[in-house]
């Protein structure tokens, strides 16, 4: 709720500060012309001179300076590549789960979740994949790529608790958790560098480059989810979600709790997953616990049955 | 804090939003109906009416520009070239796309250009050379798991089959 209130008040914000300032629309429409004028050059450069004029490279330079602030100047597909890079390098440390039952499960169980989320729409969906380990941990690259390894998905207990894993993950990609991982020097070095470079020697070299900074940013969040952890404060965004999320879509959000106290019984002190990366289950249960809403009733046994089927294999 | 204390003040805090947002828009008289935004997935569902269950009149490509009829309880109502219909606000944005990187992948030997323009081009080349040096191998699965879609009928069903109902009914 105060993450709305605070989300809300920034918005507010914003849009004051639009309509006050003419000025500041006058630079972003100047902002754009510059990039048009940034296309023309590339575009012409591109397709045969290799020859480009002191103001024409200046150009490009401004157009890399004006973009060149933070993560939320990816674009959603450029948040989606870098998303699958991050996947793909988590799958060369696990192996995946390959469970067509269960991944049909993960899939139904967590698009259905990401449809009452704040942000059901990321650029080409929200996707869910076992991984093949037993150590205790779940990760979200950018964009809506999701892993849970069996270890984790053993501590719930329930469709519901299973939800509330998937709905903290849902949490991550909703708040942008993965980009925020992202080195600030590394996303000036990939937006002006490349863009002052590109006057110089545009194709080969400058692809070079830039597969060299992806080859970091791909880094900087793998670092941030295998081995750092988030900052509490986003996994208490991240549990605000869940709970958000699971209340919309008709899910007990005390089975977050009930997976935290079996994750508490299961986690090896020292171990190299989510006792490593997260905030203890319990400081996480006390922060979260007056959020939750009461729950309704019995879960159905038709709920029961069909989590128990999947689980089997699990 | 229970449920009890929480609706009403949430309520009240939309309720002021919707406010602050309508007084904005007045100012500023750019932003609300008539203002242009971009499709900024893959490919947007432009639907019937606001919600996943309504059909789909259309998809909407990653970039297409989309003038803003109406908004209601997170969903937008658009005019497309492609007919009028409702996509969801998490599915649009007010920056300009028209430069990134999708689009180049229709123009031939523009590749120079996107880089130094957007400046910032992480795109499929981009990944190409990536998967090259970092031998790729978990990519496979990445392209696999992409495919992993469930229409929204079928989640809807999936959670009434579950009994899972949200307390006022389903959404």
């Amino acid at each position: 709720m105060k993450q709305d209130r605070r989300r809300f008040l920034g918005m507010a914000t914003r849009m004051a500060l639009a309509a006050v300032g003419a000025n500041a629309f006058g630079v972003l429409l100047g902002g754009c012309k510059t990039m048009e004028v940034a296309t023309q050059v590339g575009t012409a450069v591109g397709t045969a001179t290799g020859v480009i004029s002191g103001d024409q490279a200046e150009s490009i330079q401004k157009a890399g300076k004006a973009v060149a602030r933070s993560f939320e100047d990816f674009t959603p597909e450029q948040e989606y590549t870098i998303g699958r890079a991050v996947g793909a390098q988590l799958l060369e440390r696990y192996p995946p789960y390959d469970s067509p039952a269960l991944n049909t499960y993960l899939n139904t169980l967590g698009q259905a979740l990401a449809l009452a989320s704040d942000m059901p729409e990321t650029f080409n969906g929200y996707h869910f994949l076992a991984l093949d380990s037993d150590q205790i941990n779940a990760f979200a690259a950018p964009g809506g790529m999701v892993f849970v390894t069996r270890g984790l998905l053993r501590c719930c207990r329930s469709e519901d608790a299973a939800a509330a894993v998937l709905a903290h993950e849902i949490g991550h990609v909703q708040h942008r958790h993965g980009m925020q991982a992202i080195e600030k020097s590394r996303i000036t070095e990939a937006l002006s560098t490349v863009a002052a470079e590109g006057a110089k020697s545009l194709g080969g070299a400058q692809l070079a480059q830039l597969t060299r900074i992806f080859e970091g940013t791909i880094a900087d969040i793998t670092a941030t989810l295998v081995n750092a952890g988030y900052s509490r404060a986003f996994e208490s965004q991240a549990d605000q979600a869940a709970v958000t999320i699971m209340a919309r879509v008709g899910y007990d959000g005390s089975a977050l709790v009930d997976m935290l106290e079996q994750m508490k019984g299961r986690l090896a002190p020292g171990g190299l997953d989510f006792a490593k990366t997260h905030p203890s289950p319990q400081s996480r249960i006390d922060e979260v616990r007056p959020k939750i809403r009461p729950a309704s009733g019995p879960i159905p046994e038709i709920r029961r049955q069909r989590f128990a089927r999947v689980m089997a294999s699990v | 804090m229970g449920l009890a204390a929480m609706m009403p003040k949430k309520k009240t805090i939309s309720r002021l939003g919707l406010c602050l947002w309508l007084i904005t828009f007045w100012v500023t008289s750019a932003a609300g109906a008539g203002q242009a935004l971009s499709v900024q997935v893959k490919a947007a569902q432009l639907r019937n009416g606001p919600s996943f269950l309504a059909p789909v009149v259309a998809v909407l490509d990653y970039g297409t520009r989309v003038e803003v009829v109406t908004e209601q309880n997170g969903w937008t109502q658009v005019q497309a070239a492609a007919g009028g219909g409702w996509v969801h606000a998490s599915a649009l944005t007010a920056k300009s796309l028209s430069l990134a990187a999708g689009k180049t992948t229709a123009v031939k030997d523009a590749r120079s250009d996107e880089l130094a323009l957007a400046g910032k081009g992480f795109n499929r080349e981009v990944e190409a050379q990536y998967r090259l040096k970092t031998g790729g191998a978990g990519y496979a699965w990445i392209d696999r798991m992409a495919q992993f879609n469930l229409p929204a009928a079928e989640l809807v069903e999936f959670l009434k089959q579950g009994g899972v109902v949200p307390p006022g009914g389903p959404q």
